[in-house]
């Protein structure tokens, strides 16, 4: 774990202005006029506005709106949160935030549109049902924003890294000082209650996801019925007191304005890991060594699934996620390594300096469960740099 | 209301607006007519099927790979499994009975990819406005859902008061946030509604985000918060003094007093009364809707940099105010 106080502030006017520029770059590259951007990473992204973190029944109806023009003019944002909107966007540049579940705030949006940019043309990430139809009746045209916002996402600034780097130290230092809690008869909601105590009081901007803190059982067939007859997880907490020699899977992710941090661990409750448990600590740490030697630019996605199969001897990861995955402003991004899509979409994933991958191998041994934690590392002009520091603590 | 009540309503209405199937993105959605309680995410996510529900069989399907946290009448074979390719999903979708031939689909939002693959796999079937079906059907609480409201309330009103006993010189205003989030789980929650608003009135325009701002004595503190219980929200709003300062609170009994059935939302709004819907979470209300008994909502009133608000069942009468407020 790195102190707080080392960890380097990014400097989030340029990350601002440079993450624009490359998104102004990537709609000339793709020939897009407008974006239009609801997703709220996305909008984030474009235009560093601020929504409360919220649970999806209302940030869906309290969420900011983005227009980015491809004259590269600052971004307009349409927010219910005045102060979320980040200070160098010019005053009327920034609108009332609209309700887009219903026609007015559907017509107000079209209307202040065709205003600013002219243009009938609109590429979007996504609609709701009634923008969809107001669209169609102005007989506007609609196309994909998804292939340019992810372009212009993927590899991250220098402070887009500073921010993930500090979410994560953020994360890291509450872990730390919430291990003394974990005991038998600790609760997982006394765990999350702690956890976002210490978040908030060390800075963290939101909290993204429940915090996940599931024992696991000793085999798949003990636990909670699965779908595809693999590890359940995750799972969300309960007020289940812990005992002892629980193994938990740890799982949390906070952010630090608009990027995420993705803390995993493996905790065995008031005992020391036993030798095998140890052992298979050591396997995840040598499928993250061996797939961290082949990343680098150039390497596909491929490339580290197969280095990770070959150090495990197989698939070492849960067959509904990844291996790795990519974060920034959604706490699972591209670049994904490993998923469904398969080897062949693995193939054409190719690394470049400034991605970022969360590293998430599993080792299971059904009968004696297993070992999951995740590491962060950003992708430079030759290798990767840590963007997380796991203590090994109790584990060899 | 049971879930099976609640999506027999749901399907009565579906038949009503002749929708053969609802296909579901919306987190807040699938819970109504599921009952599921699935891993809390802050933020939007895009669309995608992650609860199907098509009207020939009542039947909930949903995406998931595990039945933990799914009311038990939902089976095992009901369940569809996370997948990164979306025609996997959508086969996993079509294959649902009743939603092969489906001609009118409702969905609560859509991506340009999902409408291309929809149109691709169901060439035949139009898309709709799932969301203001639900949005109809929600409106009118039925005993159960107010009382599952009232609870989340009081556990929303409890974490306040955990605020307020912390509230002295040189907190800062995210210590008061961190106070409220930790106060949620006391009440065995960790899912908040949204994240708590603690924030000085300094006469400026009111502040949403919670900063380092160092709190002092006679400081006036808007604190907002709310909680999701038994797939619920219950929020809270009040204005805190540190110390031993005094406050007129605003008059919120007489604009309480205006939330009668009948009442244009978009009048009371003319009024500079803040009103929202409220129940799985934030509920819309157009200016045009009018008050009906049975409706439960948000009430805020801001005056001389005072915030205070109640969470109100309206009735035929006076309005029911759900909370100790």
């Amino acid at each position: 774990m790195t102190a707080l106080v080392d960890v380097p502030q990014p400097h989030l006017a340029r990350m601002r202005r440079e993450r624009h520029e490359r998104l102004v770059e990537t709609m000339r590259a793709h020939d897009v006029e407008a974006l239009l951007l609801l997703g709220q990473a996305n909008v984030g992204y474009a235009t560093g506005t601020r929504v409360l973190a919220a649970d999806q029944g209302r940030a869906i109806h309290r969420r900011a709106v983005a227009l980015v023009t491809g004259d590269g003019k600052p971004p307009h944002v349409w927010t219910w949160y005045r102060d979320g909107a980040p200070p160098d966007l010019p005053a009327d540049h920034v609108h009332d935030g609209v309700a887009l579940d219903l026609d007015h705030g559907t017509r107000t949006l079209l209307d202040d549109i065709a205003e600013i940019a002219g243009t009938t043309t609109l590429t979007v990430d996504e609609l709701t049902m009634p923008l969809r139809a107001a669209l169609h009746a102005r007989g506007w045209t609609i196309g994909d924003a998804t292939p340019v916002v992810s372009t212009a996402k993927v590899c991250k600034t220098t402070d887009e890294l500073a921010c993930i780097r500090r979410a994560q130290a953020i994360n890291e230092a509450a872990i730390a000082e919430l291990l003394p809690m974990v005991h038998a008869g600790t609760r997982g909601t006394d765990l999350t209650g702690a956890f976002l105590r210490l978040v908030f009081e060390l800075g963290a901007t939101a909290n993204n996801v429940d915090p996940i803190w599931q024992v696991m059982p000793a085999s798949i067939a003990d636990g909670p019925a699965s779908v595809t007859g693999h590890v359940v997880f995750p799972t969300v907490t309960t007020d289940r007191p812990l005992t002892r020699g629980d193994v938990v899977w740890v799982d949390n992710g906070v952010s630090y304005h608009g990027y995420m941090s993705d803390y995993g661990h493996t905790w065995v409750v008031d005992e020391e890991p036993d030798a095998r448990r140890r052992d298979q600590c050591r396997r995840w740490r040598d499928v993250v060594a061996a797939t961290l030697d082949v990343t680098r630019p150039g390497a596909t996605a491929h490339d580290l699934a197969v280095a990770a199969e070959k150090a495990a001897g197989k698939r070492p990861w849960l067959p509904h996620l990844y291996l790795a995955h990519g974060t920034g402003t959604e706490s699972a991004e591209p670049p994904f390594v490993g998923t469904d899509l398969g080897d062949d979409y693995d193939a054409t994933v190719t690394l470049a300096p400034g991605m970022v991958l969360v590293l998430e191998p599993v080792i299971w041994d059904d009968g004696y469960g297993g070992f999951r934690a995740e590491e962060i590392v950003a992708v430079t002009d030759d290798g990767w740099q840590p963007l997380s520091a796991l203590s090994w603590a109790g584990w060899g | 209301m049971s879930t099976a009540s609640r999506r027999a309503r749901v399907v009565e209405a579906m038949r009503g607006e002749g929708i053969d199937v609802l296909i579901l993105g919306r987190e807040a959605n699938a819970r109504y007519v599921s009952g599921a309680d699935r891993l809390w995410l802050a933020g939007t996510r895009p669309f995608a099927p992650g609860c199907v529900l098509p009207a020939v069989t009542g039947d909930v399907h949903l995406l998931s790979i595990t039945d933990d946290g799914l009311p038990r009448d939902i089976p095992v074979d009901h369940l569809f499994p996370i997948s990164w390719n979306p025609m996997t999903i959508l086969a996993n979708v079509t294959v649902i009975p009743g939603v092969a031939g489906a001609r009118r689909i409702g969905v609560d939002g859509m991506t340009p990819l999902f409408e291309q693959l929809l149109a691709g796999v169901l060439p035949d079937a139009e898309l709709v406005d799932g969301e203001a079906l639900l949005r109809n059907v929600r409106r009118g609480k039925d005993d159960d859902e107010v009382d599952a409201i009232r609870a989340a309330v009081a556990a929303a009103e409890d974490a306040l008061e955990a605020v307020a006993a912390a509230l002295a010189p040189g907190v800062r205003e995210i210590d008061c946030k961190a106070r409220f989030e930790d106060a949620m789980t006391h009440a065995g929650l960790t899912a908040p509604a949204f994240e708590a608003v603690c924030c000085v009135a300094d006469g400026g325009p009111p502040r949403t985000f919670a900063s380092e701002r160092v709190i002092r004595e006679g400081d006036r503190v808007h604190v907002r918060g709310g909680v999701i219980r038994d797939g619920m929200e219950g929020v809270v709003a009040r204005t805190l003094v540190c110390g031993d300062g005094q406050l007129r609170a605003p008059c919120l009994h007489d604009v309480l007093g205006r939330c009668r059935a009948g009442a244009a939302i978009g009048d009371l709004r003319g009024e500079g009364v803040a009103i929202e819907g409220t129940g799985i979470g934030h509920e819309e209300l157009a200016a045009d809707d009018r008050l009906v008994p049975g409706m439960t909502v948000a009430v805020e009133v801001l005056e001389d940099g005072v915030l205070d608000g109640a969470v109100a069942l309206v009735t035929d009468d006076e309005p029911v105010v759900l909370g100790r407020a």
